[in-house]
């Protein structure tokens, strides 16, 4: 019996060492064969690989780790689809990959003296993929489709509340349309970049047809979505490729094997763990996520609705450390609620207000009548590496001020229905992604907001609101952001942590990868290198 | 024929009582699909206009009979992660020739390598060959397929080449390619049941060959090649006929995380990327398909029991 066991063992062993040999052999085979060109090309920061000059043609493959939960774009709903659909279709304007809106459809656009009108004349010789021209009709469609004003209603279509101001939509002539709003609002143009679809077109599920750089050619769930060059496309030069696939993989490792493995040109969201092991002719690029990162607490039950003992857990977390220890340091330490890529509205200097000092943490603790600290749990959602990495560091932070902080995965859908919706946890730690407006950034912590899940309370808040909410003057405007993100932070209604960074790997053939501040991948700037 | 309709009622019941309870199962896990079809920030009113135009605020027992009924017919509705826009029989469908694909090359793999190698061991008992088998099979039985997986992967996959990781092309596209690729999953889905399947054999053919009819038989002057092919193995094969239906319908329901690590658009990740969605019509959907596939194999292995050992009819 002993000697069949140790046989085992032995074998094992053995198994064990032909696999492992079988890598490390591999690799100096490797080595040997690799021309001194891209001898150090594993990591460089982007600004060195946009110089070449961009060649047109050929086609690539980009990894994704989800499918697409629709080609329809009022319908879908996940980040992921969105940042593929981008490629295909278009709105009246458009974001660019500074943040600013741009015209796309629309040629230009005219905001009326009350601020309650907003006329756009549509660009000319724009078409459809299909090469039916562009009118004012399929534009008045899709606004309101997206609106949810059509008639009769399709409840799968997802309403962009953003929308919910608009009174008509009407075409004017051939050319222009106008949007006439219920009262004034100065955060709607950001939401005009909804997409613009063929009225009445009643395959978009299927076989979608938009304005943009792509157009799409097949898709299979689980496995791919293909697109090809729109030869039309109004830009000048624009696209580079004639062809990308997205290859959808069913997690992030496997998709990282088929970048190992070549199959894969430009894969987003790799870990810091992969960007340290890119093979040979890969780069990695990296840029702000223009996300918000935080330790959510919920306001109301004890012991955080002492707001001492909230300041406390700010004091206590070091968040350079959190940014050093689970992502290399990439990333930028944010200390408000407002997306970092909104630069005008977002207060940097309120990075300052808790700067990491675990004494002060013990003396507000004492002072709240906790001396010997207390326990807590926090939720994250198990789907989220990168949030259970960040929530062990700060787990063992606490640790030095006496807290006993303990975290509890949930999965992703319950956490949008028990935490998010039923506000039923202590504290999560998640990240809010950026979206198109900076004001959706603060709407949540209105009194009454139904997405209000950290149960933030406070009148003078609200009313900073309800002023933000109708003031036209920029600058005005910006100034009760601030406020209202200053009041934040002094209330500590979360630990903000930071604003990580995404990293893609990308291959060496290639440039023009553009990092946006929402999640886009636009392929139509990404072109093969001469 | 009438322990035929016997076994046939118990199979129509057990089908019935399973979609009961997977129907029953699917409404008490936390997660609500409205909520994940339109998004966090819906607002209740649409949520709720939402449910009322998918039914999902009826009771449990009509949407059940709803569901049911349309069931019956063909139809399971339409699938919530893809925004109600594909059929769930469609999306299952194609899903399912890729995870049958899998199954019948290796259950082909399983049946082929193990019982010639399984009646090799047991001719040799106690030989080096044999404890050789022994030895190899008892390391094999304990590496779980998806780990095999990424053994193969890393190895043939990255190291050697002999095929692209997750490069996966459909049948009807290039066959040759599929198949040169789908060998790989099948590989690591068959060599742990290989494995128990060789072990199962073996002891099965020496217990057969330790019973007195075989004795008998030597002493009447009968080759052992030829006692082993027309005695021993007939009787030796009825648990090894019930063994290997239960690894075919282990394979059929079971390639989940083989299909996960070679990155296979089947069922598997289909059904993992349902449940992640809340998406209920499709988790039923698979949920019955696996049920069914259990239980009409065992309703099949009954009838081949009574073809070969007609005794069991009268039991």
């Amino acid at each position: 019996m002993l000697t069949k066991k140790l046989a085992k063992v032995l074998l094992l062993i053995t198994v064990f060492t032909v696999a492992l040999y079988g890598c490390s052999g591999n690799k100096e085979d490797t080595n040997k064969s690799k021309t001194p060109a891209n001898e150090d090309s594993s990591i460089t920061e982007p600004t060195e690989t946009a110089k070449s000059e961009p060649t047109y043609g050929g086609s690539i493959t980009v990894g994704i780790t989800q499918d697409l939960d629709g080609l329809d774009p009022h319908k879908a709903l996940s980040a992921g689809t969105k940042e593929v659909l981008f490629n295909i279709f278009e709105g009246l304007v458009k974001l660019d990959k500074d943040g600013n809106l741009v015209p796309a459809v629309a040629e230009s656009y005219h905001i009326s003296e009350d601020g309650m009108t907003y006329t756009f004349t549509l660009r000319e010789g724009v078409k459809f993929h299909d090469g039916s021209p562009v009118t004012a009709d399929d534009v008045v469609y899709s606004i309101k489709r997206s609106a949810g004003m059509l008639e009769p209603k399709d409840p799968t279509v997802i309403v962009e509340s953003a929308l919910s101001v608009i009174s008509d939509v009407v075409a004017t002539s051939e050319r222009t349309i106008e949007i006439r709003l219920k009262q004034v609002e100065t955060e709607l143009l950001p939401y005009l970049t909804c997409s613009i679809v063929p009225k009445d077109y009643e395959e978009l599920d299927t076989k979608p047809i938009g304005t943009g750089p792509f157009r799409f050619v097949s898709y299979t769930p689980l496995q791919s979505i293909v697109l090809e060059k729109n030869d039309q496309y109004y830009i000048e030069g624009v696209p580079y490729l004639d062809k990308v696939t997205f290859k959808i993989s069913s997690n992030t490792d496997a998709a990282f094997m088929e970048l190992q493995a070549g199959n894969i040109d430009i894969l987003p969201y790799i870990t810091d763990a992969q960007a340290s092991q890119l093979p040979k002719g890969y780069h990695m690029e990296s840029g702000p996520m223009n996300l918000i990162q935080g330790l959510f607490i919920n306001n109301k039950v004890a012991p955080f609705d002492n707001k001492l003992v909230r300041q406390a857990l700010c004091y206590a977390v070091d968040r350079q450390a959190v940014i050093d220890m689970v992502a290399g340091g990439r990333g930028n330490v944010i200390g408000t609620n407002m997306y970092p890529g909104f630069k005008k509205y977002y207060d940097e200097s309120l990075v300052n207000t808790y700067p990491y000092d675990p004494e002060k943490a013990k003396e507000l603790l004492k002072e709240a009548g906790y001396p010997n600290g207390f326990k807590f749990t926090i939720m994250v959602p198990s789907n989220y590496q990168y949030h259970i990495d960040t929530a062990q560091v700060i787990v063992e932070q606490l640790k030095q001020v006496g807290i006993t902080a303990q975290i509890q995965l949930i999965e992703w859908s319950s956490w949008k229905s028990d935490v998010y919706k039923g506000r039923k946890y202590e504290t999560t730690l998640v990240g809010l992604a950026a979206e198109l407006a900076p004001r959706k950034a603060l709407e949540r912590f209105r009194s009454d907001a139904e997405n209000n899940f950290m149960n933030y309370i406070n009148p003078e808040f609200d009313a900073l609101y309800k002023q933000g909410e109708t003031e036209t003057v920029e600058e005005k405007k910006i100034q009760l952001y601030k406020q209202m993100e200053a009041m934040l932070t002094n209330d500590a209604v979360a630990v903000y942590i930071q604003d990580p960074h995404q990293m893609t790997a990308v291959s060496d053939k290639l440039g023009g990868y553009t990092y946006y501040p929402i999640y886009v991948q636009d392929m139509s700037l990404v072109y093969y290198k001469k | 024929m009438k322990y035929n309709i016997k076994k046939l009622t118990t199979l129509i019941v057990s089908l019935l009582f399973a979609s009961v309870l997977t129907f029953i199962a699917f409404q008490i896990i936390p997660g609500d699909s409205a909520l994940n079809a339109l998004g966090m920030d819906a607002t209740e009113e649409q949520l709720e206009e939402y449910r009322e135009a998918m039914g999902l605020n009826k009771s449990i027992p009509v949407r059940y009979i709803n569901w049911l009924k349309d069931a019956l017919r063909g139809d399971f509705g339409y699938s919530s992660q893809y925004q109600m826009q594909m059929k769930v029989s469609a999306l299952i469908r194609d899903r399912l020739t890729v995870t049958l694909w899998l199954a019948v090359l290796s259950f082909f793999l399983i049946v082929v390598i193990s019982i010639p190698l399984g009646i090799l061991s047991a001719r040799k008992k106690n030989g080096i060959l044999d404890s050789f088998i022994t030895l190899v099979t008892q390391v094999f039985m304990s590496i779980p397929s998806f780990f095999l997986g990424m053994l193969i992967t890393l190895i043939f996959g990255i190291i050697l080449r002999w095929f692209t990781p997750g490069n996966y092309i459909s049948p009807g596209e290039n066959f040759g390619i599929f198949l040169r690729f789908m060998i790989f999953p099948a590989i690591a889905v068959a060599i742990p049941k290989i494995a128990m399947m060789v072990k199962f054999l073996r002891s099965s053919l020496l217990r057969e060959m330790e019973l007195d009819y075989v004795r008998t038989a030597k002493s009447k002057g009968m080759t052992n090649i030829n006692i082993l092919f027309r005695h021993i193995l007939k009787n030796a094969l009825i648990p090894v006929i019930t063994f290997l239906a239960m690894m075919l319908a282990d394979i059929l329901a079971g390639t989940i995380l083989v299909e996960q690590v070679f990155n296979l658009p089947g069922l598997g990740r289909l059904l993992v990327s349902s449940i992640a969605n809340r998406d209920y019509a499709v988790m039923q959907a698979i949920v019955l398909y696996i049920v069914t596939v259990v239980i009409i194999i065992n309703f099949l292995v009954d009838l081949i029991y009574q073809w070969i050992d007609p005794r069991v009819k009268r039991d």
